[in-house]
């Protein structure tokens, strides 16, 4: 017998059993939208004003997110993790509901916030003229707003499962807690990081319900793919299959180089 | 773990029985599709319709959505479409045998918030770039009848936002997000956030809502007669007067 079918044999069968069920959820639908896809036009909806301008918006968008995620999650994820404050449980809470939350509701919220007649956004408005909903840069809001908890909670358990002796042994040397932080926190954090930006990334590129509620519909300004393909399944089928093609293309190809080179490696 | 996934699953399959149960006690009743423009008046048609002991459920959403959810197979009675090219597309590549009956008529008007800040006064200021406007998108019905409206008027309009249907659309006007939309003249009567700015006569567009009965006589008949009943009843004389007192016309 050879060593393959002696493992074989040994992995217990529940668990296969699982595991093929698992898979097949997750290749049966991706072949059912291969079957409906127009190869013949293909070439015709894809380079559409269309989808090229979705696929722009998307990209610039989701990478937009994913950075402001960064840049404003790894804070964050240190705050909920090194500072004790009253309120630390509920911001914490607070601060994954929009996983939880339907998103639309997110989209209806954020307009009642930073609308022009919202909360904050009518004094905006009213001391810069700059309006945030039906713009690009409501589209990055809302996409930062559903995809910054995945970095935050990836981020947030790196920094809680840290052996703390590292960083007591830096600020012992006289570092700074800025400096501990920059040159010993960061770096051993960053496999976290990064896994959690593809995280973000890929919430964000998706995103939908959101966008169309609080950023509106355009295309060339709003219009991500998602929406994109949402319009296109009343009125042309075959463009929203192929459209959903080149999300499920875009987003497999970086999901898969980013996974093997950038994201496993902990 | 495990338990934890046993009681999930106990607690999931116990829901779906639950809702079985009250799917098959509910086999007399009637399944209405319908375009979202008719979400208020036809809830006051449904409650006069079940007056009598029948049972009418609706799921409202843009008619070409609804077109789309039947022909991927869901199970609907009746279908209601805001015009005429969805319903002949639906009855098309259904292959149905049956004929369409108009129900009601509907026109245009500009939506603006109750202030209407922006001082909107006719289909020209839709073209000003200032604005914040919005439409229905394209291949919706109210999006096809509004693309006709302004085109007969000669208005480019400075779009920012196509909505996929017409509720969505007047909730943002609703807002005071957008400055002001095309909507149908019934929304802006339902609305208590929004009012509308009439147009010229006869400017405003026309559109049909016909209704069609896809319950298959054959395997459930008993749904069936119910659909025909509450297609009887929306021409009725009693059904007609909530329409028209919603604002719609007859047909």
């Amino acid at each position: 017998m050879s060593d393959t079918s002696r493992t074989r044999r040994r992995s217990p069968a529940g668990l296969l059993i699982g595991a093929l069920v698992a898979s097949a959820l997750f290749i049966v639908p991706l072949i059912g939208l291969l079957t409906r896809a127009p190869w013949g036009r293909m070439p015709e909806i894809v380079g559409s004003d269309i989808v090229l301008d979705a696929l722009r918006v998307s990209l610039l968008t989701s990478l937009a997110a994913a950075a402001l995620s960064v840049l404003l999650g790894v804070p964050l994820a240190w705050l909920l993790t090194r500072i004790e404050f009253v309120g630390r449980n509920a911001l914490r809470a607070l601060v994954t509901l929009p996983m939880v939350l339907p998103p639309v509701v997110g989209g209806a919220a954020l307009l009642f916030a930073f609308g022009r007649r919202g909360v904050v956004g009518g004094a905006v408005e009213g001391a810069t003229g700059f309006v945030l909903p039906f713009s690009i840069w409501g589209v990055i809001i809302a996409n930062t707003f559903v995809a910054m908890p995945f970095l935050v909670v990836t981020v947030e358990g790196a920094l809680r499962s840290l052996d703390g002796r590292h960083e007591a042994a830096a600020a012992s040397l006289g570092a700074s807690q800025w400096t501990v932080f920059r040159r010993v926190t960061l770096p051993m954090i960053a496999p976290s990081v990064r896994a959690g930006v593809v995280l973000a990334w890929a919430r964000a590129l998706g995103e939908f319900g959101a966008t169309i509620t609080f950023a509106g519909n355009l295309q060339g300004r709003t219009q991500t793919l998602p929406l994109a393909v949402f319009v296109a399944l009343e009125s042309d089928r075959d463009a929203a299959v192929a459209m959903s093609l080149v999300l499920v293309v875009v987003s497999f190809v970086v999901l898969l180089a980013l996974r093997d080179r950038w994201w496993s490696r902990t | 773990m495990f338990r934890l996934a046993a009681v999930v699953c106990v607690f999931a399959l116990a829901v779906i029985g639950c809702s079985r149960a009250e799917n098959s006690a509910e086999a007399g009743s009637v399944r209405v599709f319908a375009a979202s423009s008719l979400t208020d008046v036809l809830a006051q048609v449904g409650s006069a319709f079940e007056e009598d002991g029948m049972q009418v459920n609706f799921n409202f959403a843009g008619s070409s959505a609804l077109r789309e959810q039947i022909l991927d197979g869901a199970d609907a009675d009746v279908f209601i479409s805001a015009n005429r090219p969805v319903m002949t597309e639906l009855i098309e590549a259904d292959n149905l045998a049956r004929e369409p009956v108009a129900i009601a008529e509907n026109t245009m008007e500009i939506a603006v918030p109750t202030d209407n800040d922006a001082d909107v006064r006719g289909l020209a200021d839709l073209s000003d770039t200032s604005l914040a406007i919005g439409l229905c998108a394209k291949g919706v019905p109210c999006g096809e009848l509004a693309s006709q409206v302004l085109d007969a008027a000669g208005v480019q309009p400075s779009v920012d936002t196509y909505e996929p249907n017409v509720r969505a659309l007047l909730s943002k006007v609703e807002l005071g997000e957008l400055d002001a939309a095309l909507v149908y003249r019934t929304d802006v009567l339902a609305s208590e956030e929004a009012v509308g700015v009439g147009l010229d006569p006869g400017s405003g567009g026309r559109s049909s809502y016909l209704a069609v009965i896809l319950a298959d006589t054959g395997e459930a008949s008993e749904r069936s007669e119910a659909a025909e009943a509450f297609l009887n009843f929306l021409t009725s004389e009693r059904a007609q007067r909530l329409f028209l007192n919603a604002g719609f016309g007859t047909p």
